[in-house]
């Protein structure tokens, strides 16, 4: 199979950008889109973490800083972590698979461009009488009804988010399952592909599940219904159960993705392909199910029966399994590789061993009966933080560093990207993991204010925060520096990585794989285990 | 082969699969407005009951 290997890009800002339904310019789209909420989710981070310097109230009032977390998770959850890996999957999974676009190019652009107009209904809120939204990522009734007229944003919002997320997974479904090049089976995929495939039935699953939830808060606030008011015979734990039955596999659709990116690192830079594939892919499938069954270990502490407390805390220890699996194989690729340590792989051993932290502090809290001290204290903040940005994002880092050279056709400078990466992993240690410390000690979340016996931790954790922040920056000027110019990338540009995206030139061209065929197998990055 | 009729060959698997895939997309669709209209309906009999 070849490809093509004119660039027919469309003229003009409007018709390349605004009516694309190029794979690659929407996968571009999203990967900017997401950093610039990463950079205004990290900017409420930093008002969080600069009031927390110090015990006492120094910088924002209270609200301001509860309306801080609550708009920092969710820029982050929606509008970062979950786009920037749409965009990965919109520049590569039709690489990956042989395929000349998505299934599906005009609802392609149609997703992406939701987003915008959904965050700036959010982020308006900030400028209305009463505020953004205040009462936590988690949107649980009563708190959030007491809000002033955000709660109709907020919901329009997470509206626009979900038909988005979901349009764009029902558009990776229908081209993983139908336009892989006529000789590529599915157990041929990259493991990137097929984490998105189990990722995308994930958000078909969950996502309407929370459009219910949220449209059912917005009837209570402004058509007089009760669902969630136990004044008016409803059930606020109810809202919990399904937030949560939506909230738990959420987790995995920000981390499934990862899995995938750092199971494509490892072995092109271990030099050794992929031991287990296809546990690999079992695994993922097992975690994906688990995630529909443990919703309620967030919840131990509303109360449940006895029965229900054992089944939560059992189920979710059994994620620890699929999990242990994916790490032992990862250490398995490596284990007697010709391993070399360039940035996206060092991202990936970061990976690794600080989302196996934030995987043990995971099974600490499983338990229910200890898990009644950790819950809502810093000790909980610390865990998500660890799976989620020394995991989720990192991840994303690694691959931006790995696929840069196919998007831009320039090599990044490896002397700022190792910089970067020191920078970026001593400080989200410093930032995050003083935090386990103030948990075990008592220190509730949310809260602007605390007790002068939990200063010290707080002022370090304040300072990696603050690091951590500019270390982003940084990776802005690098980024910026590689697309602009630098060393030309070679098609395959670390050599011997495996997988059909090395197969077409650096830059990619805009249209690639026009011509249908068979590939050839060996060239795919798991196409010689089979 | 003749180059025009492995073009045409081409456009037409490509069209094809994208046929195949919009029926897909469908199936998709309705699952996910069924799944949001299930929760509604799940807090509703929670209501009745």
């Amino acid at each position: 199979m070849g490809h093509d290997s004119h660039d027919h890009k469309p003229k003009g800002f409007v018709n390349r950008w605004l009516m694309t339904t190029n794979h690659k310019d929407i996968g571009t789209l999203y990967l900017v889109f997401a950093f610039a909420m990463f950079i205004t989710g990290g900017a409420m981070a930093m008002i969080i973490r600069l009031e927390l310097f110090q015990p006492g109230l120094q910088f924002v009032e209270p609200d301001f800083f509860n309306q801080m977390t609550t708009m920092h998770a969710l820029i982050m959850v929606f509008g970062a972590v979950m786009p920037a890996f749409v965009g990965l999957a919109n520049w590569m999974i039709p690489m990956m698979i042989g395929a000349p676009d998505m299934a599906l190019p005009r609802m392609n652009n149609w997703s992406f461009w939701i987003l915008p107009f959904a965050f700036a209904l959010l982020g308006s809120t900030l400028f209305m009488d009463g505020g953004a939204p205040a009462g936590g990522w988690t949107m649980y009734p009563p708190l959030v009804l007491q809000g002033g007229k955000n709660v109709a944003y907020l919901v329009f919002a997470v509206h626009l988010m979900g038909i988005s997320s979901i349009m764009g997974a029902i558009n990776v479904i229908a081209t993983i399952m139908n336009m892989r090049a006529p000789n590529v089976g599915y157990l041929n995929m990259p493991l990137f592909v097929w984490t998105w495939l189990i990722t995308a039935f994930l958000l078909i699953a969950v996502m309407p599940v929370l459009a219910g939830a949220v449209t059912m808060l917005l009837t209570d606030r402004y058509f007089g219904t009760s669902f969630f008011n136990a004044a008016g015979g409803g059930d606020p734990v109810l809202f919990q159960h399904i937030f949560w039955f939506f909230g738990h596999p959420e987790v995995y659709i920000m981390i499934l993705p990862s899995f995938g990116v750092v199971s494509e690192i490892i072995p092109t830079f271990a030099r050794k392909p992929l031991f287990g594939y296809v546990s690999m892919v079992y695994a993922t499938a097992g975690i994906a199910f688990l995630s529909f069954i443990v919703w309620a270990h967030h919840m131990f502490s509303v109360g449940m029966p006895l029965g229900g407390e054992l089944y939560f805390m059992y189920a979710t220890m059994m994620i620890a399994v699929p999990t242990g699996v994916k790490i032992f194989n990862w250490v398995a690729t490596m284990w007697k590789g010709a391993m070399t340590f360039e940035t996206p792989m060092l991202f990936s051993l970061a990976f690794v061993v600080l989302f196996t932290i934030g995987g043990f502090s995971g099974v600490m809290m499983a338990l229910a009966p200890v898990d009644l001290q950790y819950h809502d204290t810093y000790f909980i903040v610390a865990h998500f933080h660890y799976v989620l940005v020394p995991g989720a994002i990192f991840a994303i880092i690694a691959a931006a560093y790995y696929w840069l050279p196919k998007w831009s056709g320039h090599m990044y400078s490896e002397r700022l990207g190792k910089i970067h990466f020191w920078w970026s992993t001593i400080s989200v240690n410093v930032l995050f993991f003083p935090q386990h410390f103030l948990g075990l000690a008592g220190m509730p979340r949310r809260i602007p204010d605390y007790s002068t016996q939990f200063a010290e931790f707080n002022m370090m954790s304040s300072i990696g925060g603050f690091a951590f922040g500019l270390a982003q920056v940084f990776f802005i000027y690098i980024v910026v520096k590689t697309v602009r110019g630098g060393k030309k990338a070679e098609a395959n540009a670390w050599g011997d990585a495996k997988g059909l995206e090395w197969t077409v030139p650096s830059p990619a061209p805009h249209h690639t794989f026009d011509e249908f065929g068979p590939v050839d197998l060996k060239k795919m990055a798991h196409g010689e285990v089979h | 082969m003749d180059n025009g009729k492995q073009q045409k060959e081409t456009r037409d698997h490509w069209h094809a699969q994208r046929k195949k895939a919009r029926k897909t997309a469908l199936i998709l669709g309705v699952l996910a407005l069924a799944l949001a209209a299930w929760s509604v309906f799940v807090v509703l009999q929670k209501a009745a009951g």
